[in-house]
């Protein structure tokens, strides 16, 4: 059962593989993405990791709303909650 | 024209679960391909992607998960195909990942690179990926360039310069492996009516270019299929290094003049 706590951390982990600069650096989840030096296809790069971590798919249309990491985790949360409350 | 020409062989369609690469496995398979079709997010529906292949009695195509922009995955996957195959036939590069820019000051290095890595490089690494893993490159390697590298196309800077970078390497691969049994050939597309184009620009954007009358030469996924099908029938094996412009004649057309000739008419 992933946590909210959980997939933050798995994103940020992603974040910080995929984005060399922020390999030791505190990240403000609500940041806009541009702020903390994140690309468009970084956070490509992040969505497909954590995708396949969580085991999910993330719908193409969704990636357009996403402006910081808490929007990418708050996507996530929406797709693993209702398979894990499935599940339970 | 052979209706089995493909039979037994097999090709890759990166980026084929939807749009032009998913009509355009769909094309090789009604030729008897056995495709393989990559999706980067794999957010692809792949029962529906498999009842299209079945709706026309072809091979059921292989959905893989993969970035075409890493070498890794790529690597893997030719290393998958290589079990079942001894040759990869044709190899579309048809992924394109790039970022988007809406002004000068967006520019920046990193990000161009990037767009580079994810949609040029994949062609090149495709090439040499399968020489190392296969022993021979594929036969027919087809990469999907746009209008965005001979004009302006909005947001477009990145992604248009990384096709460009795709253009001149297909050239200069050409030249590399002359004497090689491998065709390296690009496909450039005009505006193509998919979801891709709505997800780029906007729905509005289709709107207005119906205001402008060029809506006529918006092209089907299909028609692009079709053009890379020809160039990898056989029928077109004295064709290589070269940029194929598909079109509906776009290039030549002014939709400024043509606003001015109808004009001129209506008094």
């Amino acid at each position: 059962m992933y946590t909210k706590a959980d997939i933050t951390g798995i994103v940020l982990d992603f974040v910080r593989r995929t984005i060399p600069d922020l390999k030791y650096a505190e990240i403000d989840t609500s940041a806009p993405l541009h702020e903390i030096g994140a690309t468009s296809i970084d956070m490509l790069e992040v969505v497909s990791a954590a995708m396949r971590k969580l085991n999910v798919d993330v719908p193409r249309d969704a990636l357009g709303g996403l402006g910081n990491v808490d929007d990418l985790v708050e996507l996530l949360l929406r797709i693993v909650a209702p398979r894990e409350a499935g599940a339970a | 024209m052979d209706p089995q020409r493909y039979r037994g062989k097999a090709i890759v369609v990166t980026g084929g679960t939807r749009g032009i690469g998913l009509e355009t496995a769909l094309t090789f398979a009604r030729f008897g391909a056995s495709a393989y079709v990559t999706c980067f997010m794999g957010s692809a529906d792949e029962r529906a992607v498999a009842a299209r292949f079945e709706s026309i009695g072809a091979v059921p195509p292989v959905i893989v998960r993969c970035n075409a922009g890493d070498p890794e995955e790529t690597r893997a996957l030719i290393e998958r195909i290589g079990r079942d195959f001894e040759r990869i036939e044709a190899w579309i590069a048809n992924v394109s990942v790039a970022q988007l820019v809406k002004g000068f000051d967006a520019y920046r290095r990193r990000s161009l690179l990037q767009s580079i890595e994810m949609s040029a490089w994949p062609m090149i690494d495709a090439l040499q990926a399968t020489r190392a893993v296969l022993g021979a490159y594929p036969r027919y390697v087809v990469g999907l360039s746009s209008v965005g590298a001979e004009r302006y196309v909005h947001n477009y800077d990145f992604m248009a310069a990384s096709k460009s970078v795709m253009e001149i390497l297909c050239k200069y691969a050409t030249c590399r492996l002359a004497g090689e049994d491998v065709r390296i050939n690009i496909v450039r597309a005009g505006i193509v009516d998919s979801s891709s184009l709505r997800l780029t620009f906007g729905e509005a954007f289709v709107d207005w270019a119906r205001e402008f009358g060029i809506t006529d030469q918006f092209l089907s996924p299909a028609e692009v299929a079709e053009t890379i099908y020809g160039l990898c029938s056989g029928f077109m094996d004295a064709v290589r290094g070269e940029v194929i412009r598909v079109d509906k004649g776009a290039a030549f057309f002014d939709p400024f003049m043509r606003k001015y000739s109808d004009m001129q008419r209506a008094f």
